[in-house]
């Protein structure tokens, strides 16, 4: 997947007048990238359209207008972009959390380890939680989980995790959705739009 | 510090839930400022905004007194500079915990639009958390 460059961050100004728009045309693309895994786990699969309007997004809230701003924004959100080949995205163990007994969030203990993909060659591929993502140095509900495919795409999710053992099998919406982020290294992000 | 031990006491509870209400106080005025510069009244915006800075002295002082009595709020450390940047690495990941029980509620309550939302805004938090693992990588190399 091709990381954010900086002329993908449109003019603040542009962003306004084209929010709406863009929003929309997020939202529908995140619909089939938004996997459920049982009741515990949502995984969103990032690609960089969306990770660039995360960037925008955060650039228009906290009202970021310096260059050096802008740049380091594109630092902080690139790593949830996946390489070539390969699919990342944010995982999240739906548990109860209590904020004034913090230490009693308890996720499941090397719960990431245990995620994996069956692509559509029959290969089953284990996650893997970069540390280049820092989250993933710290214990929480959020992860960001790698998986290298290749040339192939997912057909199934699953979790072997004894505690968390089942599988999903992804809809043909999903299955092309991943397939178009996995071909998608030089996609060129709405030109017309900038 | 104080003459008196104030760890445990009524009082000290008194002060944590005095400090947060002031925190939310001063967060409400900055939205009701926001609200009345978007229908063009600016000097209410500006009094909603004296109002938010007020509160948010208030909070300062009863943070000030948890600080100077060694108490801590939700657990969290008030040091230096790099104590801090740790400290507030610690709240982010809790942030972002807090934000998985949110989105499971409005899962499971049927609200998607308030579930995306708040996904948005956890991936906002991993920002923050990279961004301070960054800054605690920078500072350590300047030591």
């Amino acid at each position: 997947m091709r990381k954010l460059e900086r002329y993908d961050i449109m003019d603040y100004m542009l962003y306004e007048e084209k929010r709406s728009e863009l929003r929309h045309h997020i939202a529908k693309m995140k619909e089939p990238r938004r996997i459920f895994l049982g009741d515990q786990l949502l995984f969103i699969f990032e690609n960089t359209e969306m990770v660039r309007d995360h960037v925008l997004e955060t650039i228009r809230i906290d009202k970021l207008f310096s260059e050096h701003d802008l740049l380091r924004q594109l630092e902080i959100f690139n790593p949830l972009l996946a390489n070539a080949g390969e699919l990342r995205c944010t995982m999240i163990v739906l548990g109860t959390s209590d904020w004034d007994g913090p230490k009693r969030v308890k996720p499941l203990k090397e719960l990431s380890v245990h995620i994996y993909l069956i692509l559509n060659d029959g290969r089953k591929v284990y996650a893997q939680a970069p540390e280049t993502a820092s989250i993933n140095q710290y214990p929480g509900t959020l992860k960001v989980l790698n998986f290298i495919c290749g040339n192939n795409y997912p057909v199934l999710i699953g979790s072997d995790h004894r505690e968390y053992k089942l599988e999903k099998k992804l809809s043909p919406l999903q299955q092309n959705a991943l397939r178009e982020d996995l071909e998608s290294t030089s996609n060129v992000i709405h030109r017309d739009l900038h | 510090m104080f003459k008196k031990k104030l760890e445990g006491t009524k009082t000290c509870k008194r002060l944590k839930e005095a400090f947060a209400a002031e925190c939310f106080a001063e967060r409400r005025f900055k939205l009701f400022a926001a609200i009345a510069r978007d229908e063009g009244l600016p000097a209410i915006e500006d009094a909603f905004n004296e109002m938010a800075i007020s509160q948010s002295l208030h909070a300062e002082s009863h943070f000030k007194m948890l600080q100077e009595s060694g108490e801590v709020y939700y657990g969290f450390k008030v040091g230096n500079t790099i104590e801090n940047i740790k400290t507030a690495l610690e709240a982010e990941v809790l942030e972002s915990n807090e934000c998985t029980g949110l989105i499971k509620s409005a899962t499971e309550e049927g609200m998607k639009e308030i579930a995306e939302r708040i996904e948005e805004i956890a991936i906002d938090e991993l920002s923050h958390i990279h961004r301070l693992n960054i800054l605690k990588d920078e500072i350590v190399k300047l030591l």
